[in-house]
């Protein structure tokens, strides 16, 4: 056995490690006829004591209520971000996520149109412009802001075709749900609300049920700075 | 409840990874000193190992479905992100760390002193082998920490480094030898020069 094929062993016996009880003996006669070996011990020995003091002198300091605040709060901000998540991760949510966002945007994309077509047919049929104050709104939903409770479409709706012709019924008023794949509009920022009407079951998937059996609801659509829908509710 | 009717890390892991709230606070309290001691001898900055154990649980909400109980377990896994973060928060820095340029706004917590003569003489020790720890190479400096310092088996430390068990306990040889060295220059007594061969 040589200085060199025990050094590793001298490092694991000095941090407590013990090699089988052969090696053990083997390099016990060793460090015994060898004074570097020994010393080398010896200095291995003291480096793993000072570790084990600086490991005990080195705290963390006292658990911070703000801290965890934050963290916490980070964890919930996620739960409320997956809460349509699978236990496959956040990858999984991301898409879905995506996936509702293409669909929220199909949807209003296909609003927008309809509104767009009905308001040229207005127009054509007019043949002059649209009554002050029922101004069509524009594509999508970056809507130019009517004041809250204005009835933008409604001087559209006898001159709707097909589904949307259907004439609305009063429904009871409910409260905002989140506009699929949208968040929450928080509470520094400002929006608009949008008063439009939408099919039945546009509002039914995102889980809004009219009291009566209609083909189209009014709605108002909370629009956020960046003109993006956050949420809607059902009005009367 | 007795201690042994406390959840593992791997249970709370596994809870925080179906959204429960309670695990995660309660793995938080529990290891938040663990990962802010790994960033602290890490980085030698306090505010840095704040931030890192910040990210490192920011991170674990997201990351806990990931955790394979098998593989390794949770403490060796969180100082494992926690190193991730540790270097990231370093080739922002790409300043060289070394306690007399670490962040000096909150110095390392110590523990108290019964004698304040031998207290100070112990903690200038402590400091000379802080600095030590600090100026070994990363590679060198990783072992040594999790080994000597945080304790951790040679497979732990390997799981939370992704290397080989051989690699980690020849990177803690070779960073516990250059510490010897290191401190043979600041405290001749405590690590004498080797002997000359053939000195009785």
């Amino acid at each position: 056995m040589t200085c060199a094929s025990i050094a590793s062993d001298l490092v694991d016996l000095a941090r407590g490690l013990s090699p089988d009880a052969e090696r053990a003996r083997a390099i016990e006669r060793h460090v015994r006829d060898c004074a570097d070996c020994a010393a080398r011990l010896d200095r291995e020995r003291a480096l793993s004591a000072d570790m084990r003091r600086l490991a005990d002198d080195t705290l963390a300091p006292p658990l911070d209520p703000t801290q965890e605040a934050a963290v916490l709060a980070a964890f919930d901000t996620a739960q409320m971000r997956s809460f349509g998540r699978s236990p496959k991760g956040s990858r999984s949510f991301l898409k879905r996520a995506s996936a509702a966002v293409c669909v929220s945007g199909a949807v209003a994309a296909a609003i927008a149109w309809m509104l767009v077509r009905t308001s040229t047919t207005v127009a054509r049929d007019d043949g002059g412009p649209l009554p002050s104050g029922s101004a069509p709104p524009s594509i999508g939903l970056i809507v130019e802001p009517p004041a809250v409770g204005s009835n933008v479409p409604s001087a559209l709706a006898p001159h709707r075709r097909g589904n949307l012709a259907a004439p609305t019924t009063p429904i009871e008023s409910t409260r905002f749900v989140l506009w699929p794949g949208a968040d929450d509009l928080p509470t520094f920022e400002s929006g608009h609300l949008v008063r439009m009407q939408l099919p039945a079951t546009v509002v039914a998937s995102m889980g809004l049920t009219p009291t009566s059996h209609v083909d189209v609801v009014e709605a108002d659509v909370l629009v956020d700075q960046g003109g993006f829908a956050r949420a809607v509710r059902l009005v009367p | 409840m007795s201690a042994t009717d406390q959840p593992t890390d791997e249970d709370l892991i596994a809870r925080i990874g179906t959204g429960d709230r309670e695990a995660f606070a309660a793995l938080y309290r529990r290891r938040r000193a663990d990962v802010y001691r790994f960033a602290l001898f890490m980085s030698g900055s306090p505010a840095t190992a704040d931030d890192v154990t910040q990210d490192v649980f920011v991170e674990l909400i997201d990351h806990a479905q990931r955790f394979r109980p098998g593989r390794a377990s949770a403490v060796p896994w969180l100082f494992g992100i926690a190193r991730n973060h540790v270097r990231r928060q370093r080739q922002r820095s790409r300043t060289s760390v070394s306690i007399g340029e670490a962040d000096t706004r909150r110095a390392p917590q110590f523990a108290v002193q019964d004698d304040p003569v031998a207290g100070l003489a112990r903690r200038e020790h402590i400091e000379a082998l802080r600095r030590a720890v600090l100026d070994l190479p990363v590679g060198y400096r990783e072992a040594v920490v999790l080994c000597d310092l945080h304790e951790l088996s040679y497979a732990d430390a390997a799981a939370a480094l992704d290397c080989a068990i051989g690699t980690v306990r020849s990177r803690l040889h070779r960073g516990r030898a250059l510490l010897t060295a290191r401190l043979r220059v600041a405290d001749a007594a405590l690590y004498p020069a080797p002997l000359p061969r053939g000195t009785p």
